[in-house]
């Protein structure tokens, strides 16, 4: 069962939260401090965290800033009302943040829609991820051979989203394409051959 | 009168909401005695949020002025704002819907 993480630090919100996702289907932990949700992810793995901006002893930046340093991979959402704009998009450029979403938070059919997508990326990470710049992925051994010889090469996700590419592959050169089955999740490895 | 209409998942913890909120009166009218403007601003915040949160959008706007009228210290303003929380939780009338 996947497992979503709430963090605010005023109880009454974390409150009105489990009243109104109850009869849902993944497994919920909630926490009222940057600290006690640190706590939480390090005694075992956390899908999705969804965490407020302004909080007393510790923000949610600097908690997702932590966070990263325990699975970089966690797909993460942030609630704020008026916390610095700055700050919030240059999290979400540096891909820290899957989704920024403005207070107050109204949990209704499409929260809990936007909640299943969530989830949904974080399922798909779990077919690759990345550490810095160092892809992960959990591909087969043959396609790793291609991926071996290859004089250049990219990877792209099912909808062309480029995932990593050596710097000297050229979308104009002569390149085949093959699909890297990562488990359930098709990524397209384009080599140019040595 | 004040009427509002409540998600009625909230009703079980709607009378704690209210209580808090008199808690919350009674720290502002000690605050502004003290005219400690940050912790009025940090409870401002605080009203704000939970208030939209639970669909009293009256009280949220009320955190909101509270916020605003630190910032400019008018102390005159923040008094009234606190007398219309009061007013508002001892008077409000609440019905609950399916939302």
């Amino acid at each position: 069962m996947q497992k979503v993480l709430f963090v605010d630090d005023q109880e009454e919100i974390l409150d009105l939260i489990k009243k109104k996702l109850k009869d849902e289907h993944y497994k919920q932990y909630f926490a009222k401090s940057g600290k006690e949700a640190l706590n939480i992810i390090n005694e075992g793995k956390i899908d999705l965290l969804i965490t407020d901006i302004l909080m007393k002893d510790m923000n949610g930046l600097d908690l997702i800033e932590e966070v990263n340093k325990i699975d970089s991979n966690m797909v993460k959402i942030v609630l704020s009302g008026n916390a610095q704009v700055s700050s919030i998009i240059e999290a979400i450029n540096e891909g820290h943040i899957h989704k920024y979403i403005i207070k107050p938070w109204r949990i209704d059919k499409s929260a809990k829609e936007m909640i299943k997508n969530a989830l949904e990326e974080a399922e798909k990470r779990k077919f690759y991820s990345f550490k810095g710049n160092e892809l992960r992925a959990y591909v087969r051994l043959e396609d790793l051979n291609y991926l071996a010889k290859a004089k250049s090469w990219q990877v792209e996700d099912s909808s062309g989203y480029i995932i990593a590419k050596t710097s000297n592959f050229d979308e104009k050169s002569n390149y085949k394409s093959r699909k890297l089955n990562a488990l359930n999740y098709e990524l397209i490895l384009k080599y140019v051959e040595e | 009168m004040y009427k509002v209409i409540i998600d009625s998942d909230f009703e079980e913890l709607i009378p704690n909401f209210l209580e808090n909120r008199k808690t919350d009166v009674d720290r502002l009218k000690k605050l502004v005695l003290e005219k400690d403007y940050t912790m009025i601003g940090n409870l401002g915040h605080s009203i704000s949020g939970v208030g939209f949160n639970y669909g009293f959008d009256f009280i949220g706007k009320i955190g909101v002025e509270l916020q605003r009228n630190v910032a400019t210290e008018n102390l005159l303003e923040i008094e009234n704002l606190i007398e219309s929380l009061e007013k508002y939780i001892d008077n409000v009338i609440i019905e609950y819907e399916e939302m």
